[in-house]
């Protein structure tokens, strides 16, 4: 026995019921009785009308409905003599109070617009703690061909009239986006309302079994069992009607989820979970009863032997009108009903008993702990029966540890973890142990329930049943896919999780990349806490957020291989060790390569794109005889490694230049921020170990383009460039080679001269070393390379104009240089220096050809070509020399017609500076004059008498006391002084004034 | 059977950083309005807005998320069921671009489509209408980004101005239309519940 009919009062009949508050309303005739839950009357209230039918709360707006005489009005709950809304004519009325919130209705939306929407599992009873939800309450009333659903949310009223070709006799509103109409027995249609707008909205007939008859027999068995229509909301999805002596339950898209048949047709229904209830008048020999079914399975659980109509449901009982009076009825052996429910597998009906809350005398938190176990044989029943969606709804709400989930599913995906079905019950701990996999059971059940289509088993649904009977194997695979599919949404909605929890507790990428799966056993992984993501520490995130990737890993190269790359490219968790065998057998090596980059596992990631470079390389040749390889991936990779990686980058780049330098070397130059963070010194040093060339293109690219400052690589650049130069020598790269050595030389200013200078071989590179000599400040040194050595005359005159500022002489010392060969130029006579050449190209000293002319009498007198030179240069610049000292130089051989236009000039330059400077000193002095006079004229206003000032006449402090200004110099003396003073002034002044006139 | 007809829901997803104008762009598209005023998105929200494509009548839904979140606080129920993911950058902010890969991926997760190689999604270049010289993204650069992602439709916008939304978005809503189209195929629809026990009855046509 699963239910019992209590009497709460005798002998009062009636037709509206509500129970609301801890009170219940009765409506009696024309009055409305309230009574106490224990039944005592506490108030009445007397309405105009003669008969009131049916009683509703709406929640939202707290008012009641109350239908009576055909005409609805809402009264305030509080007072029901205030009437808010009265209409005429009303035919049905349907009310609901939900608590929808926009993302359930997401959820439903999806669910219809995908057709897939499925049973959905009450997890758990509404906690009245939590933050209640705003209340939606709806009423749907039906007029003349007219239905009109009124709306109240939190803070809005809003009302839509559907038109209707019909008068509905019934309406019922399933969930705030669905409400069901009824013509009569066999004439159901479903208005589907817009998430957003309640004035969008479409109309559709259910289509049910009987429509599908001929017309005939639809009207045959319409006139046998002619009755009302009969509906009834079974959850927010799914509502119940009766055809004929068919009950249907249908789903929110109107499709029909189950069915099953009853012996005549019935006088009313009502669902109240688990169960539902079916009046059903006496018919040929039986007397009228009510039934009783589960609501699940649809299998008749008990008789009733009275016909009661259905009042109210609440949350534990269910009222009813029965021949005897008001009554309940109530769940009686519940914890019985449950033990059985589980032991024959329909755990959703066990949890619907547990949640009904009546007639189980166990604690509250035994009943959490009971609800617990059951949620989990459910949730692997489920599994097992191919309903993984469902049973992902569970685990998710459960928080129930990845590892056991992923456990459950093919080896190919859970790995080490799987485990086989006989062995689910071990996962789940003892209580488990009573679930029985599916062939356990029996096959007798199964068999029953293919030959019972009417009364199906909880798990093994309809279509399975179908599916025995049917091609096997097709159904296998798509059952086994869609699992997957449900995996997947869990895998993902975990990983967001986990993630979220590791951002906000900082354990990020560092901890979770040390974890190391294979550190953990099985059972290690199995035993993980199930809590939600918050409540977990951080090396238990690392470890699971490792398990869910690894999976969703696997799973996506089982169903979704697009998406490895996806996962791999972003920071993931996935252990490299299992799965890149499995990319490496799939060839998937550009996923491969973003896994280890993820990883930051990079010198596997260039290990890989070597090969695979090389590979190609040798299909390449095989097949066109093109030699050419692609190192692009290799050099990408190597780019965007940066400073951290500059052992690993020098390791694994030398094989890419062995292929084709000229390509590689972009692993070092490119336009990149990392690769321009890469330390150059070492850059070169490794180029230059490979080839000398590449390093000298580095540190080119490096000192100029990328703008280096550092001077060790400038030093060493130098050095390098100067070793090139020297091998080069008797080549014919050695010009252009020196020319940028020279080039570096002079533009740097970064090197150490020093020991640049001494570095360069004695007397080699002559212009390399006056650039040098000049930077140590060695100045004459540098000319005389310049003037005598490379006997390069213009830059000898371009070297006195840069340095002139520093050193004013210099350019009679380059004249010295040409006048006086002294011993010390002569070393550079015996190498020829052909002057052209000089100028054009610094070309050094290839060959060491003496010249014999000039050797013949270096000291006596200057050379014909120096005295040219000198010549020139005094012609050039007649003012930067003291002409008496250039007189004194000059050989006496030298004939005025050489120096004339030196002379000239020079003399010119001389006057001209002395006018100037006779300018200049008027100027001056006339400036002198008038400042003077300003200081006399000021002087003689201002006087300023501190502490400090002194009377120039005796010597005392001024302080306080009177005084005189003298002009006009304005001397401040005491009065007293003043005569004194005055005639010491006088004797000055005839001096002073003279002096400053 | 006879499925009951559905009214078409395109559901559409808009990615991107924060700031780049994911809501200006819905606003614009939906209410014809733009403000300066930036006010963060908090979680996600959607806006709806009925278009005719290719002469038929759509809903378009229209989910804005909160960038800066990157997903976490969203439930992936969220991401499923999407038809077209519309992928936001500012084409003065390199940063934006540089992102998109990691929206695309995640999205992808998250969304986990079944067929990810041709699963719609639209790349909406915003804010053009700032002057030349601040411009970060060449569109050379974005072109090239799409044609690498297998030809992602792109668009350059300004929710400010009005330029280019219509047009990006009837386009969204085109490709969407196609995805939900062959979503229906893939979809696994339960088998017809077979109430009666003669199967010649139940898929019967009038026999007369
Ligand atoms: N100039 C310009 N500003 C824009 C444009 N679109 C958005 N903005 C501004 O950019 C800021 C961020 O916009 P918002 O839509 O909130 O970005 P979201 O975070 O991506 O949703 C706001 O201040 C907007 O006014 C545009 O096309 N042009
Ligand atoms: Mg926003």
């Amino acid at each position: 026995m699963a239910v019992e009919l209590k009497l709460k009062i005798n002998n009062t009949h009636t037709n509206g019921l509500v129970e609301h508050n801890q009170r219940i309303c009765l409506a009696s005739a024309s009055s409305i009785l309230s009574y106490s839950m224990d039944w005592t009357i506490l108030d009445s209230y007397k309405d105009t009308r003669k008969l009131l039918e049916s009683l509703e709360i709406l929640q939202q707006p707290q008012l009641m409905a109350i239908l009576g005489d055909s005409t609805l009005s809402l009264h305030k709950m509080a007072d029901l003599r205030d009437i808010n809304l009265s209409i005429k004519n009303v035919v049905a009325i349907s009310t609901l109070n939900s608590t929808h919130s926009s993302l359930s209705a997401e959820a439903a939306m999806q669910g219809r617009k995908r057709g897939t929407s499925k049973r959905r599992i009450r997890l758990r009873p509404i906690d009245p703690l939590e933050t209640p939800t705003p209340i939606q309450s709806l009423l749907a009333v039906v007029t003349k061909r007219k239905v009109s659903v009124y709306t109240w949310t939190q803070d809005t009223a809003q009302h839509t009239d559907i038109p209707l070709p019909n008068t509905p006799k019934l309406v019922k509103i399933l969930n705030p986006y669905t409400t069901f109409i009824a013509y009569s027995a066999s004439e159901y249609s479903l208005i589907q309302f817009d998430i957003k707008s309640q004035s969008v909205y479409s109309i559709n007939d259910v289509i049910l079994p009987s429509t599908n008859k001929s017309s005939l027999t639809a009207n045959l068995t319409g006139f046998l069992y002619r009755s009302k229509p009969l509906m009834t909301p079974l959850d927010s999805e799914h509502i119940i009607l009766v055809d004929g002596t068919q009950v249907l339950v249908i789903d929110q898209d109107g499709v029909i989820a189950k069915s099953t048949t009853i012996p005549a047709s019935a006088d009313d229904i009502a669902s109240a979970r688990p169960f539902i209830y079916i009046t059903i008048p006496p018919y040929s020999n039986e007397t009228g009863s009510t039934h009783v079914y589960s609501s699940y399975t649809l299998e008749l659980v008990q008789v009733l032997p009275v016909v009661c109509s259905f009042l109210h449901k609440s949350s534990s009982v269910l009222y009813v009108d029965a021949p005897d009076g008001v009554s309940t009825i109530e769940l009686v052996n519940t914890k019985l009903l449950i033990d059985s429910s589980v032991k024959q597998g329909k755990y959703d009906e066990a949890l619907a008993l547990l949640d009904s809350g009546s007639g189980i005398d166990i604690t509250q938190a035994e009943q959490a702990e009971l609800r617990l176990k059951i949620l989990q044989l459910y949730s692997i029943s489920l599994v097992d029966a191919g309903l993984v969606d469902d049973a992902i709804d569970i685990f998710i709400e459960l928080h129930t540890n990845p590892a056991k989930v992923i456990a459950l599913f093919p080896e190919n995906i859970s790995g080490r973890l799987y485990t086989p079905t006989h062995e689910w019950s071990i996962l789940f701990g003892d209580f488990a142990k009573l679930y029985k996999h599916v062939d356990e059971r029996g096959e007798s059940e199964c068999e029953d329930a293919i030959h019972n289509s009417a009364s199906m088993s909880s798990i093994k649904s309809d279509t399975d049943s179908a599916s025995v009977k049917s091609n096997g194997t097709a159904r296998t695979a798509k059952k086994e896919k869609s699992s997957i599919e449900a995996l997947l949404r869990y895998l993902t909605d975990r990983r967001q999780k986990l993630k979220g929890s590791m951002s906000q507790k900082k354990h990020s990428a560092c901890t979770s990349l040390n974890v190391k799966l294979t550190d953990l056993t099985k059972q290690q992984l199995l035993d993980l806490p199930s809590s939600p993501a918050e409540s977990l520490n951080g090396s238990e995130l690392a470890v699971l957020a490792a398990v869910v990737d690894t999976a969703l890993f696997k799973a996506y190269i089982e169903t979704r291989p697009a998406l490895v790359g996806s996962l791999c490219r972003l920071e993931n968790h996935c252990q490299p060790e299992e799965v890149e065998v499995s990319l490496l057998d799939r060839r998937k090596y550009s996923e491969l390569v973003s896994l280890y980059k993820s990883k930051n596992m990079h010198g596997k990631a260039l290990d890989l794109l070597k090969r695979l470079c090389l590979e190609s390389e040798s299909e390449n040749e095989n097949e066109n005889g093109n030699e050419e390889s692609d190192l692009e991936p290799c050099i990408a990779y190597t780019q965007q490694l940066g400073r951290e990686y500059i052992d690993l980058i020098l390791d694994k780049s030398r094989w890419m230049f062995d292929v084709n330098k000229d390509i590689a070397i972009q692993i070092f130059i490119a336009d990149d921020e990392r690769v321009e963070s890469l330390p150059r010194l070492r850059v070169a040093h490794y180029l230059h170990d490979i080839d000398s060339h590449l390093s000298l293109r580095y540190l080119k690219y490096a000192t100029e383009e990328i703008n280096d400052q550092d001077p060790a690589l400038h030093d060493y650049y130098a050095d390098a460039l100067l070793q090139a130069t020297l091998h080069s020598r008797n080549t014919p790269s050695f010009d252009s080679t020196y020319a940028s050595y020279v080039a570096f030389l002079s533009r740097s200013q970064q090197y150490a001269p020093k020991e640049r200078l001494r570095g360069i071989p004695a007397d080699a590179l002559l212009l390399a070393r006056a650039i040098l000599a000049d930077r140590l400040g060695r100045h004459d040194d540098a000319l005389r390379l310049y003037a005598l050595d490379l006997r390069d005359y213009d830059s000898a005159k371009k070297y006195c104009n840069h340095v002139e500022s520093k050193d004013r002489s210099i350019y009679t010392k380059l004249l010295k240089l040409y006048l006086r060969c002294d011993e010390r130029t002569a070393p550079a006579s015996y190498y020829k220096t052909s002057s052209a050449s000089a100028s054009v190209s610094p070309s050094p000293t290839p060959s060491r050809t003496p010249i014999s002319d000039d050797t013949s009498n270096p000291l006596n007198a200057p050379n014909a070509l120096y005295m040219k030179e000198a010549v020139l240069l005094l012609t050039a610049f007649p003012t930067k020399f003291n002409l008496s000292e250039v007189l004194n130089l000059i050989p006496s051989i030298t004939t005025v017609d050489e120096l004339n236009v030196f002379l000239l000039r020079s003399y010119k330059a001389i006057v001209g500076k002395q006018r100037w400077n006779s300018v200049t000193a008027n100027i001056r002095k006339a400036e002198d004059t008038r400042l003077a006079a300003k200081l006399v004229d000021l002087e003689s206003r201002y006087v300023v008498v501190d502490d400090n000032r002194v009377c120039p006449e005796c010597l005392k402090r001024l302080g306080n006391s009177v005084i005189s200004v003298h002009s006009p110099r304005g001397q401040v003396t005491h009065l007293g002084c003043k005569d004194r003073f005055s005639v010491k002034l006088q004797r000055t002044q005839g001096y002073t004034k003279q002096d400053t006139i | 059977m006879p499925q009951p007809k559905k009214t078409v829901l395109l559901k559409v997803i808009i990615l991107g950083d924060s700031g780049v104008g994911k809501t200006s762009l819905m606003n614009q598209y939906v209410n014809k309005r733009f403000s300066n005023q930036y006010k963060a998105t908090i979680g996600a929200d959607f806006l709806t807005k009925e278009v005719v494509v290719d002469d038929r009548v759509v809903t378009i839904q229209l989910w804005d998320t909160a960038g800066q979140e990157r997903f976490q606080s969203l439930g992936v129920a969220f991401y499923r069921g999407a038809d077209c993911c519309v992928l936001v950058y500012d084409v003065n902010n390199a940063k934006s671009f540089e992102t998109l890969d990691s929206w695309r991926d995640e999205f992808l997760i998250q969304a986990s489509p079944q067929d990810p190689v041709n699963f719609p999604f639209v790349l909406l270049g915003n804010k053009i209408d700032t002057e030349d010289s601040k411009r970060a993204v060449s569109q050379k650069k974005a072109t090239n980004w799409c044609q690498s992602k297998g030809n992602i439709p792109y668009f350059e916008t300004s929710a400010k101005e009005a330029i280019n939304v219509e047009q990006a978005f009837q386009t969204i809503a085109r490709n969407a239309l196609v995805q939900e189209a062959e979503v229906e195929l893939y979809a696994n629809y339960p088998d017809p519940i077979r109430i009666d026990q003669d199967s010649s009855q139940s898929y019967g046509r009038c026999e007369c």
